[in-house]
């Protein structure tokens, strides 16, 4: 062997040696990363596995019925087929394909996957609820190229067709994303139906129940192999109500296509027996989810329908004031028999001209006259001997000026204005010509429909203010919720001055009052109108504007003595109090049908249980 | 030229370690395959394997009692034989999935010219290396050696089968590993290489691309490349140290695993076997490659250790790339796993590969 071939081959097998170095290292390095993945991250891994093999489906809750005093159906749950998308499986290229076929809009759906893995809620993600023939057809025969799409048995919420007390009971829908940091919604996940107003809202920890759940072995097609166990659902509670459904379609059917409220409440106790807002919006369309334009299109009505005028809407309270006015008068000493006013029809006071709405004048006018035929100049006066803090604070003890804390979401205050309420609010001084303003209800004062029916029922019941409430006591009770408080809110208020402002109620529509038209022959009614303007008189003749029309008022109650049903009744732009007064007219004569019934088959009505029934 | 006079004794030269090594791999991959065909349409693959591993083993005597000095002397003939056939392959191939990779035989089956050719260019290195081996290559070696490579990496490029024409690659860096180069000449071999990556990204399909991007982001994309990694490291991941036990692995078995009885063997294995197999089925391979260099180190000439380094090179190239992908450290390739993976051609080629190596460790001894 020649000298440069030894050197050749040692050149050669030194490369050898390095590169068997190289092997060895190349191996170390895939034992040590096999060790990180099997060893060190085992237990994730196997999670992940898991998570894999077995399925979990929910079997969702039936939520519970919401019934009317009588036990007949507001709002009840149904089966039916929703379709649940795992989205950790689904491929891109599906997305569209089971957008398109279900009919969803295909950005929404992937925003609704993306969120939900943001919540961790990914396996299963409900898409569609309460499938057509045709969606289930669309799933059914493409079952194995959609294998992240189950099809399971849902609950969807069902009103009736002709719903009934929308307002009241509310709607249920899909939990948002802020409302899934609020507590009341806990123990929601993502993409759960909840209620989102009224008594589905309030009542929604009773009503929703408990969904169970269902694992299955699952192969990588999702085929279900293996049942593996079942958590039951636990059903959800059923809910009644003190609503008396006859009252509430009576209410509705009076209200019509008026915008306007009504709220009928029993003084003894405080449970509202109808409650009416409108105009009324379709709460079935919340259930199956409102498409972002049809959302848009309802919060921007400029009726707006999702309002709950009997609780969220404030209103000048006009006349309906005036009994209360007068108590405070009498209760001061300052109305008494003595004390008379002369109307010619208005009254120069501080500056200003202030007119009564009868031009010709009421002539010489007592506190039992100026109630009943509603004369603003003696209330002019009257309110200015009170002064605004004493107004104030009698409005205050009758309920006015804060939440009557009826048990429905969102409730607003309304507002009794003082001195100092307007230097903060505006840092002007009071005007003397704003305090006797208030005396006839209108200024900065502005109330809701429930707390108008609160206030005259509680002065009826001679200074007894029950809190109004939808769910009955014992039903609350039974609930382990905090009870209605059993006592009324008092105010003692002298008999005598309480006689006074009976008699004078009970001229205004059973005398030569303005409330005729809630007369009724078998039953005494007490009452008053009001009409309350909106803008001054001035602007309304000239701009002939129909949402510039006085807004109208009746609110009464029977029987006069011992009153048993106190009616509130708003309509705006309702121009007079006429029609007003007719419908809470009608409204306490079907109670006074109804009254003594325990149950619907003691009911007359059937009205009432075609709109509730099986719809 | 004559022959080197290598004394030939295939029974007492026997390697008894190399024949254990590849008989214990091959049978651990058949079990495997059997397991993850289970209650699959493809059962019959187990079957189809027992076939292709007999076949297999008669193409590893048969190379191995051939004096691998007539192959090597034969390299060029060999070599434009592939050339032809690999330019007939572009012209009579059915595509299958958009490629042309085989060519029917008159005899009812089909062979996959291009793994012919990495046996033809580990003889057609060990002729031009082994020939100067003895002194430095000059530019004009060089020219040689690259059109020799080039030639069948372009046409196998243009079938297109990119994962093949990669694997040829190991082959040219092992010929210029060992032999004696001048530096500039590998700086500017370096350079060229350096220019061409980038280039080479923009030649890539989109689903190759997605592949190298699913390997860094795996769940950007959950059904495709991405999945099949998440689905891979689940199954090696939950094996755990002894495994979930044989037929038993829910990611195999519920055929959550893509491929896991060709590509992702090596992952269907862990998820049943553990760490602890792992580390045998690796201990193994890694036996393998050392005897094979050794049997380069104690080759008679310069040919026999240029063929068994080609060999290891390869052979590590295979292993590196699939393993690589299953421990989740590189992106998938469609590569299968040497001896493991069900799949004739891979089977066939490794096997006579290995038949080479054995070839020049049974002729050792110059007389």
């Amino acid at each position: 062997m020649t000298w440069g071939r030894k050197l050749q081959r040692r050149r050669v097998s030194r490369r050898i040696v390095a590169f068997e170095i190289l092997i060895s290292a190349v191996f170390l390095a895939l034992v040590v990363a096999f060790w990180e993945i099997q060893v060190v991250d085992n237990e994730r891994y196997r999670a992940q596995a898991e998570q894999n093999r077995i399925k979990v489906l929910p079997i969702p809750a039936p939520r519970g019925n919401i019934l009317d005093r009588h036990g007949r159906v507001l709002a009840r749950s149904r089966i039916s087929v929703s379709a649940l998308l795992d989205s950790r499986l689904a491929p891109v290229e599906n997305r569209l394909r089971i957008a398109v076929g279900l009919g969803l809009d295909e950005e929404t759906l992937a925003e609704r996957i993306r969120e939900a893995s943001e919540f961790g809620t990914s396996q299963h993600l409900v898409i569609k609820e309460d499938l057509s023939i045709r969606d289930i057809a669309f799933l059914r025969a493409r079952r194995s190229d959609f294998s992240e799409v189950d099809l399971i048995q849902g609950m969807s919420r069902q009103y009736p067709d002709a719903a009934v007390a929308v307002h009241a009971v509310g709607y249920v829908g899909e939990v948002s994303k802020s409302e899934l940091n609020m507590r009341e919604f806990l123990l929601h996940q993502y993409g759960a139906e909840v209620g989102k107003s009224g008594i589905e809202r309030q009542y929604n920890g009773w009503l929703a129940g408990a969904d169970g759940s269902q694992r299955f072995l699952v192969d990588s097609l999702g085929r279900q192999l293996e049942a593996l166990g079942v958590a039951e659902p636990v059903a959800g509670n059923d809910l009644q109500l003190t609503i008396d459904l006859d009252l509430q379609a009576v209410s509705e059917l009076g209200l019509g296509n008026r915008k306007g409220a009504v709220v009928a409440l029993d003084p003894r106790t405080g449970e509202i027996l109808a409650m009416a807002s409108a105009p009324v919006y379709d709460p079935n369309k919340f259930v199956s989810g409102l498409s972002r334009s049809e959302w848009v299109a309802l919060n921007s009505d400029r009726n707006t329908p999702l309002l709950n005028r009997s609780t969220q809407g404030t209103w000048a309270m006009g006349s309906v004031f005036k009994p209360i006015v007068g108590l405070a008068g009498l209760e001061a000493g300052l109305a008494g028999e003595d004390f008379t006013v002369t109307c010619g029809g208005g009254l120069a006071y501080g500056g200003g001209y202030f007119r009564c709405h009868k031009r010709g004048g009421h002539g010489r006018v007592g506190l039992h006259k100026a109630i009943a035929q509603s004369c603003d100049v003696y209330f002019y006066q009257l309110g200015a001997k009170l002064g605004i803090e004493a107004l104030a604070r009698y409005a205050r003890l009758a309920g006015l000026g804060s939440k009557t804390l009826v048990d429905l979401p969102d409730e607003v205050p309304g507002l009794v204005p003082t001195e100092r309420w307007k230097i903060r609010q505006t840092l002007q001084p009071w005007h003397p010509g704003e305090t006797i303003i208030v005396a006839i209800g209108q200024g900065a004062m502005s109330i809701t429909p429930i707390q108008a029916a609160h206030a005259i029922g509680g002065l009826a019941m001679g200074g007894a203010w029950h809190r109004p409430h939808l769910v009955s006591r014992s039903q609350r009770n039974a609930m382990g919720e905090d009870s209605v408080p059993t006592l009324p809110r008092r105010w003692p208020v002298d008999p005598e001055h309480l006689h006074k402002l009976r008699e004078a109620m009970w001229e205004v529509v059973n005398g030569s009052g303005t409330g005729r038209q809630a007369r009724l022959k078998e039953l005494d009614v007490c009452g008053k109108t009001g009409t309350s303007q909106r803008v001054s008189n001035d602007l309304r003749l000239r701009a002939k504007r129909e949402d510039f029309e006085d807004d109208a008022w009746f609110v009464g109650f029977a029987p006069c003595t011992n009153p048993e049903i106190v009616v509130a009744v708003l309509l705006e732009n309702g121009k007079h109090s006429y029609y007003a007064a007719a419908l809470a007219r009608d409204i306490i004569e079907t109670w006074r049908l109804n009254r003594g019934a325990d149950s619907w088959r003691d009911l007359d009505g059937t009205l009432a249980r075609s709109a509730g029934g099986e719809g | 030229m004559e022959a080197p006079a290598t004394r030939r004794r295939l029974f007492q030269d026997f390697d008894w370690l190399l024949c254990f090594l590849v008989l214990a791999i091959t049978a651990v991959g058949l079990r495997q395959i059997y397991s993850a065909t289970l209650n699959t349409q493809f059962t019959d693959a187990y079957g189809q394997h027992v076939v292709w591993l007999a076949i297999g083993l008669c193409l590893f005597f048969v190379a191995s009692s051939v004096n691998y000095h007539i192959g090597v002397r034969a390299s060029h003939v060999l070599w434009g034989g592939g050339v032809l056939l690999l330019l007939a392959v572009l012209a009579f191939a059915e595509p299958v999935n958009g490629s042309k990779r085989w060519l029917e035989t008159p005899f009812g089956f089909s062979v996959q010219i291009s793994e012919y050719m990495k046996v033809v260019l580990i003889l057609v290195v060990a002729k031009h290396c082994g020939e100067h081996s003895s002194r430095t290559l000059g530019i004009r070696d060089l020219l040689v050696i690259v059109l020799l490579f080039g030639a069948p990496i372009g046409l196998v490029l243009l079938q297109p089968d990119l994962s093949t024409s990669l694997s040829m690659v190991p082959l040219l860096g092992m010929a210029l590993y060992l032999s004696r180069i001048r530096a500039r000449h590998i700086a500017a071999l370096g350079l060229v290489f350096i220019l061409l990556l980038p280039a080479g990204w923009f030649m890539l399909k989109p689903y190759q691309r997605d592949r190298i991007t699913g390997f860094m982001n795996p769940d950007a994309a959950p059904r495709s490349t991405g999945y099949q990694i998440r689905q891979s490291n689940i199954a090696v991941g939950a094996g755990g140290i002894w495994g979930q036990g044989y037929v038993q692995g829910s990611q195999t078995q519920l055929r959550f695993l893509p491929t896991p009885h060709t590509d992702f063997i090596l992952a269907s294995f862990a998820e049943e076997e553990g760490f602890v197999g792992i580390a045998i089925v690796m201990v193994l391979y890694y036996a393998l490659l050392m005897r094979i260099v050794e049997i380069g180190r104690s080759a008679a000439d310069a040919e026999g250790t240029l063929v068994a380094m080609c060999v290891a090179a390869l052979l590590l190239f295979h292993i590196v790339v699939n393993v690589g992908m299953v421990a989740n450290k590189l992106p998938v390739t469609g590569l299968p796993l040497p001896l493991m993976s069900y799949g004739g051609s891979s089977l066939l080629t490794v096997l006579t590969m290995l038949g080479l190596a054995h070839s020049v460790r049974t002729r050792r001894f110059v007389n």
